[in-house]
């Protein structure tokens, strides 16, 4: 690990140029592919998920929706999600519930929700971020208009996001209840961490790394700038170890997966720009890992049948997910 | 074979009868707030892991757009998608600060617009909901007891289709027809497959496909349809299964069998028994699949968005074989 302020890691926009050639997978699955690293996830994959399931135990990864989130407004205008009723049970016991044509009133309540959908634990879609007006694998980025996106939208990986997971338990590994803001994570780091472990990364997975970034957070009841500030992370190094292990995806219990502030000026979310629009993994942030790390603390497994179906919002570039973890 | 919905002649009497019959007040303790959820275990969930056999994974749920099924009834709409940021702005050179090109959005929607499950705060019987909690409980900050996040954890298992459209022979049953407890046992018996205690029951009755392929929800949502007699209640119960879900609006047959109350069964199954309902799942790729392979088992897996003191929540339901 490093600080993102090292001289030996700091590096310019032409980084990001060279990188996104090195680390591109455009084209790999054919012109029209709109699954990226997805595509690693075939039968053997998911066959050998189901095996994981042991003890019967299921976790959710998720954190819970409400007004107490992570948003503050520091990053495109996000807000925490708005939960409004449209009946009650107060309403139904006041007798306000009158069907037409019923004697008796039927009583129930209903409510809607209004959220961004990358508000809390969510995935984002390979249309989510762009390099130099592109999307993954070359699709112009002018193809996300006000409408959505008509391609890489998250609804067309509606049955894709089931396979094996594994937890990287970094924080635990370094002896920390929480790395620090601004220190990045290297690819040395993952290695070290999964043998540690006894875990073998493989082609395929969903790789789960926790920071402890969330959990600090909720413990000091202060998201502070959780959401968009500053944050430990992957350092932007790591782009060719996401390239190269060849995994389905990649998830983190912080805002945005790598370190922040970043490790050059020229751009923001640099890992970003490689690993989205270029490698074209599916990311999961905003992850609750506390109740499954220590799980895999006790019982010394660290891997099992991941499942976190998004929402097919049509043509959405991201979805609001509660990821389970069945060991 | 499914009958009409006017064939039995019930009464609010019988709804009281059945609602005393199949309580599960009580046997979780009195602070449960999952129902019939509790009956899945670690034996289910190791049980449903051995049915990946194949690898394959199907959604049954459907998309969320403009063109679901929601005409406005019970003040529900159609989830609206809108953007916060978009590729055209990003290369419009909009997104100058911070230096990132992106697109970003939002979703405003009931949470019982499309596939959906029902939290246990939905519906009341005589002022109370599932486990004897008050009605009250439910107000306009939400739902204080039975939320849906309760929930979060719990919603993965074996599950079973009954496609029971494929097995009377037809492509969508016809409004009004009521599936009984011998339909279901019927068409189990056909298929080869075993209700257990703690499954995911999933019954197709062609109803979504037929508004499909006819382009036009027409009444799908609130009006008349195909779905569950109300003596299923018992069955349910007795089962010990986890949940139901179908490929209709409501579950249950309409017009109902009871004339003065409206949706008798879900006065009965949520409050009374606890048992957690989906409701608007897509159900022609399993049923496809299913009648393919006659295989009727699989992994089920269908998280609920933990949205605090929520009494529903969309979900993409996802079938492992």
């Amino acid at each position: 690990m490093h600080r993102f302020d090292d001289p030996k890691y700091r590096f310019d926009f032409s980084l990001i140029e060279k990188m996104s050639d090195t680390c591109s997978n455009w084209g790999k699955w054919g012109p029209d592919d709109e699954f990226g690293t997805l595509n690693y996830v075939g039968p053997e994959q998911r066959k050998h998920a189901a095996t994981l399931v042991k003890k019967g135990k299921a976790m959710s990864v998720g954190l819970n929706f409400d007004d107490q989130g992570p948003q503050r407004g520091l990053f495109g205008g996000r807000w925490n999600p708005i939960h409004t009723m449209l009946a009650t049970g107060t309403d139904a016991v006041q007798g306000k519930q009158k069907v037409p044509g019923k004697k008796y009133a039927n009583q129930y309540a209903d409510d809607a929700v209004s959220m961004p959908l990358q508000c809390g634990t969510q995935w984002d879609a390979l249309g989510h971020v762009f390099n130099r007006g592109k999307m993954w694998n070359g699709y112009d980025a002018t193809l996300v208009g006000s409408r959505g996106a008509e391609k890489n939208s998250i609804d067309k990986m509606k049955d894709k996001m089931f396979g094996r997971g594994i937890l990287l338990d970094i924080a635990r590994w370094a002896g920390v209840e929480s790395l620090e803001d601004g220190t990045a994570i290297d690819s040395e780091d993952l290695d070290a961490c999964a043998k540690a472990q006894g875990v073998e990364i493989r082609q395929g997975d969903f790789v789960l790394y926790r920071t402890g970034h969330m959990e600090r957070c909720l413990k000091n009841k202060e998201w502070g700038g959780y959401a968009g500030g500053n944050a430990p992370g992957v350092s932007f190094h790591t782009c060719k170890w996401m390239h190269e292990k060849k995994i389905a995806a990649i998830c983190a219990d912080t805002w945005g997966c790598e370190v922040i502030p970043n490790e050059t000026d020229d751009v923001f979310q640099p890992w970003h720009w490689i690993v989205i629009p270029q490698i074209g993994i599916t990311m999961g942030e905003i992850f609750y890992m506390k109740d499954l790390a220590d799980d895999c603390v006790e019982d010394k497994v660290y891997e099992f049948l991941f499942c976190a179906p998004p929402l097919p919002i049509s043509r959405g570039v991201g979805s609001p997910i509660n990821p389970m973890a069945v060991k | 074979m499914p009958r009409k919905y006017s064939e039995s002649k019930l009464t609010m009497a019988d709804l009281e009868a059945m609602a005393k019959k199949v309580s599960n007040w009580g046997k979780w303790g009195p602070n449960d707030e999952i129902g019939t959820l509790n009956y899945i275990g670690p034996e289910q969930l190791r049980r449903a892991g051995t049915l990946v056999k194949q690898g394959k994974a199907i959604s049954l749920g459907l998309d969320f757009n403009q063109a679901g099924p929601q005409t406005g009834k019970f003040r529900r709409f159609n989830p609206v998608h809108s953007m916060l940021a978009t590729g055209t702005d990003s290369c419009a050179g909009k997104h100058g600060n911070p230096n990132i090109q992106y697109a970003d959005d939002m979703v405003t929607m009931p949470l019982q617009c499309g596939t959906q499950w029902d939290a246990l705060s939905h519906i009341f019987n005589n002022g109370r909901m599932y486990n004897g909690y008050d009605a009250s409980n439910v107000d306009a900050n939400g739902a204080k007891k039975n939320g849906i996040e309760k929930t979060k954890a719990k919603m993965v298992g074996r599950g079973v289709l009954l496609d029971i459209a494929r097995w009377a022979g037809v492509d969508s049953l016809d409004d009004g027809m009521a599936i009984t407890n011998a339909d279901l046992d019927a068409c189990a018996k056909k298929q080869g497959v075993e209700i257990l205690r703690g499954d995911f029951v999933i019954v197709r009755t062609g109803h979504m496909e037929r508004c499909l392929k006819q382009g036009d929800w027409a009444g799908y949502s609130g009006g008349d349809s195909p779905g569950m007699a109300f003596e299923t209640a018992e069955w349910a119960f007795r089962k010990e299964i986890a949940a139901v879900a179908t490929d209709t609006w409501g579950a249950e047959v309409r017009p109902n069998e009871i004339e003065e109350a409206f949706q008798p069964w879900h006065w009965v199954v949520i409050p009374m028994m606890g048992l957690t309902l989906g409701e608007i799942l897509y159900l022609k790729d399993i049923g496809d699949d299913c009648a393919k392979d006659g295989v009727y088992e699989f992994l089920f897996s269908a998280p609920p968005l933990p949205i605090t003191g929520a009494v529903g929540s969309p979900i993409n339901p996802i079938a492992l074989k």
